[in-house]
């Protein structure tokens, strides 16, 4: 299998070899790029698999970045940004960024990401022919409407279950309060945000019937959440 | 002896000449340190002017407040003693006049007003300019507006006394009296006219007619006016004489009289004004009493408008209109307000414009004074700040410099003695910088947070949020770190929604782990518990470490606090955590404290207004 290429976009050496050491030692092979004009350039022309890219550029602002790549190319994008306010991220992953890590990270936290993403863009346990959707012990049928776990049917209000189709199609990917509301309710007034906090709180509860199961719905808190694969669950536990 | 600082008076009047005298006195004046005033003195024969009198006198305050002048209003009847008075009480001798100034409530002639202003002033500097009111010689009308019917009741008032006093001659007469006793009688009745009519020109016309009277009815020979008895055009002139004094004496009295009641309300106006504000506290009060007491003195609408924060107190459909005096409510250094009057209907009157002047003189102090006051408590706040700003730069490089010189040092280590080290050294080394690269950024979190919050609400993000969710994600920063501690969170059976900035939050919980970690030994457990009690949410951090002396509870949250055994070099002070989780807390309107667990150790509980969501389906 022809190795994964990643792009980092990176302005400080010290921080861009940590990335390409540990991406070499992991056996990915990579490329890099100091400014935003570079990455647009590198990531027009090398095509890489995987982005990673630093908000604090010192040419043009990391989403400038996004909308640009977006504008052609749906590779997937994880930022890493050293602001920790949560509108940096939150503005990145809604300009189109599937992922995010804040500085400082640990390498695993960047491997287990990057895991992820490569897995959701393999399109694992995505059965398009008959519209169902496989995760772990959870199965959605699109067609018929009905969500199972193992083999119980789990009861869904027509919000939950639009919610967690909404999840379950952007598997892997962060989704923010704000595209959420304005993908169910059209708005995303406070009131509704606040409606979220709660369905996704009994959305959770039913897909997760004892303390032990594994969580199927990631809170990031003031970010948005995001469905994970059963099976990396263990690699969030950084 | 000129004037030693060039302040120059004015002198006032209605007549349309005053206009270049105002002028020609702010030619001269050319120093900006010295005093240009204004100065009117209000007569008694003030109430009679007409109202284009009025109007053309308070034009002229108009055009000298233009020039910069300062009006002032001085009641008085003699007006160049008045005027010396004035000028020997302020020090300024050069007083600048016109030609004409008639002191119109004079009978007498009229000395020429210069000389008689420098009879009592010596010393003054007087200007006399050609303002051509010799040729055209003005003399201020008097108000005939209400004159009609004053006239007519003041000429029925005059017949009715003195037909009083011929019938009661007539009495005294059929009785024998003497002709001194009818004499007086008519004497009283001149003295009654005086007192009751308006004008000082019925006691003269009285005095006349009651002589002539007295000579048709009760000196021989009888209805005529012919004189027999050679003494008697003497007796006829003294009782003219006497008549006449005690009558102008009696008018003097009356005006007097009335310019005491005037005067005694204006002082009540301005002390009541002391009074008031005296009492004020902040601006807005002051104001209002300022609006209050404008109010009880004008019938016109003002507003008076406060100059840097716009608020406004209008009375009685104030509405902007081309005919505003406006009057600024100003010290040296800056405007405090503006008082716009509406004058299109009504004049503001020379005397009130004297009281109105006092009224915002003192609220322009007081204002000054409340400035002044409220300038130095942000100074005072502003020393305090800088003083915590200080503490808290050294507490934070302490911080931040502890962990920093463990990572160079064991770096530097490494670098230069690698191989000299076995292996579970350099392991133990490796995870020492790791750990301290965590500690730094915990810092850096705190700091951050503080900043934000220094900052004000403004800088709060606050979303309602899902506090379990809050409490996971905090977990999650501490296990990488938390050693051989057992962190345990135990879930509450309902879905507790709090109103938070979720960081912040998750900064304390992290800050409250962290205090646990560092106080207890290894192995020993901490406990998160979640809790609703009636409106409020909470959340409780149990270790069962040795737990905080309660002579330390106090001041645990105090800022740079790291309790008594270990005071400020040990090693992990973070000494304002509990301080920023305390001020993080306070800013959600929420509560912290700390309490002992049983058997041992302490707990650390915060509440947050609990969050009710209407769901949107």
């Amino acid at each position: 299998m022809d190795k994964t290429q990643i792009l980092v976009v990176e302005d400080d050496i010290q921080v861009q070899n940590l990335i390409t050491v540990t991406l070499k030692a992991e056996g990915y092979r990579y490329l890099t790029a100091q400014t935003g004009q570079s990455a647009v350039i590198a990531a027009a022309t090398h095509n890489p698999d995987v982005i990673l890219l630093d908000l604090g550029l010192p040419d043009m602002d990391g989403v400038e970045v996004i909308r640009r790549i977006r504008s052609w190319s749906n590779v997937p994008i994880i930022v890493i940004s050293a602001r920790s306010e949560d509108t940096d991220k939150i503005d990145a992953l809604d300009s189109g960024a599937d992922d995010y890590l804040t500085k400082p990270f640990s390498v695993a936290e960047l491997l287990a990401r990057l895991r992820v993403t490569m897995r959701r863009i393999n399109g694992v346990g995505f059965d398009t022919a008959s519209s169902l959707f496989r995760n772990g012990a959870l199965t959605i049928d699109y067609a018929a409407g009905c969500v199972t776990l193992g083999r119980e049917e789990v009861r869904l209000t027509p919000i939950e279950y639009k919610l967690l189709c909404l999840l379950s199609r952007n598997v892997g990917k962060v989704l923010t309060h704000k595209y959420i509301t304005q993908s169910i309710w059209g708005n995303s007034l406070d009131s509704t945000t606040a409606s979220l906090r709660v369905f996704m709180a009994t959305l959770r509860k039913k897909l997760m019937p004892s303390p032990d199961s594994p969580a199927f719905i990631q809170t990031h808190v003031g970010v948005g959440y995001r469905m994970i694969r059963v099976e990396d669950k263990t690699e969030y536990m950084t | 002896m000129p004037s030693h600082d060039g302040s120059i008076l004015i002198c006032l009047s209605p007549a349309p000449s005053n206009r270049i005298i105002i002028e020609a006195a702010a030619g001269m004046h050319r120093s900006k340190d010295a005093a240009l005033i204004a100065l009117f003195i209000e007569t008694p024969g003030y109430e009679q002017l007409s109202d284009r009198d009025k109007q053309r006198l308070n034009a002229n305050m108009a055009l000298a407040r233009t020039f910069g002048a300062e009006i002032e209003v001085v009641s008085g009847v003699d007006i160049p003693f008045q005027i010396a008075e004035y000028a020997r009480r302020q020090d300024i001798f050069r007083i600048v006049m016109g030609q004409g100034i008639v002191p119109h409530s004079r009978l007498l002639p009229v000395q020429d007003f210069a000389e008689e202003l420098l009879r009592y002033l010596p010393e003054a500097e007087l200007h006399i300019i050609p303002d051509g009111s010799r040729k055209a010689h003005y003399r201020p009308h008097e108000d005939d507006r209400s004159s009609r019917e004053q006239i007519l009741v003041d000429l029925l008032f005059s017949l009715l006394i003195l037909s009083v006093a011929t019938l009661l001659g007539t009495l005294f007469d059929s009785l024998h009296f003497s002709d001194s006793t009818i004499m007086m009688s008519y004497l009283l009745g001149v003295l009654l006219i005086s007192i009751g009519t308006s004008h000082r020109g019925y006691s003269l016309v009285a005095a006349v007619v009651s002589i002539l009277l007295f000579n048709y009815f009760f000196v021989q020979p009888r209805f005529s006016l012919q004189v027999l008895e050679s003494g008697y055009p003497v007796t006829l002139l003294v009782m003219f004489l006497t008549s006449f004094i005690t009558g102008t004496l009696a008018v003097r009295l009356k005006s007097a009289a009335r310019q005491a009641a005037q005067t005694a309300y204006r002082t009540k106006i301005i002390s009541d004004t002391d009074q008031m504000l005296a009492k004020c506290s902040g601006k807005s009060e002051i104001l209002d009493v300022c609006s209050r007491q404008v109010q009880k003195l004008l019938s016109q609408p003002f507003q008076l408008q406060s100059h840097d924060d716009g608020v406004c107190l209008a009375v009685s459909e104030f509405e902007s209109s081309d005919s505003l005096a406006n009057f600024p409510l100003q010290s040296k250094s800056r405007i405090y307000a503006v008082l716009s009057v509406d004058v299109s209907r009504k004049p503001i009157e020379v005397a009130e414009h004297g009281i109105l002047l006092s009224i915002l003189g003192e609220c322009t102090l007081a204002l000054e004074n409340e400035q002044n006051a409220r300038e130095k408590e942000e100074a005072t706040v502003q020393i305090e700040n800088e003083r915590m700003r200080s503490t808290l730069l050294r507490a934070i490089s302490h911080d931040l410099r502890t962990p920093l010189t463990s990572i160079s040092g064991n770096a530097s280590n490494l670098l230069s003695h690698e191989n000299d080290f076995d292996a579970p050294t350099r392991r133990s080394i490796y995870h020492s910088i790791y750990e301290d690269s965590l500690w730094l950024n915990q810092v850096v979190e705190n700091l951050l947070a503080s900043t934000r919050l220094e900052n004000g609400e403004a800088q709060l993000y606050f979303s309602t949020e899902v506090l379990e969710d809050i409490i996971v994600e905090s977990v999650s920063h501490i296990l990488s770190f938390s050693g051989s501690h057992k962190i345990v969170i135990e879930p509450s059976d309902e879905l507790i929604l709090v109103k938070a900035d979720s960081r912040l939050i998750t900064q304390v919980l992290i800050n409250l782990l962290n205090n646990a970690i560092k106080y207890t030994p290894d192995g020993s457990t901490i406990r998160i518990r979640t809790q609703k009690r009636a409106s409020s949410a909470c959340v409780s951090v149990a270790d069962n470490g040795p737990g905080v002396p309660d002579s330390d509870k106090a001041r645990v949250f105090d800022m740079f606090y790291t309790g008594s055994q270990n005071i400020s070099d040990s090693r992990r002070s973070l000494g304002f955590g509990l301080a920023l989780c305390k001020t993080i807390i306070q800013a959600h309107g929420g509560e912290i404290s700390v309490s002992d667990n049983v058997p041992h150790g302490a707990i650390f509980t915060f509440c947050l207004p609990a969050e009710e969501v209407s769901l949107n389906g």
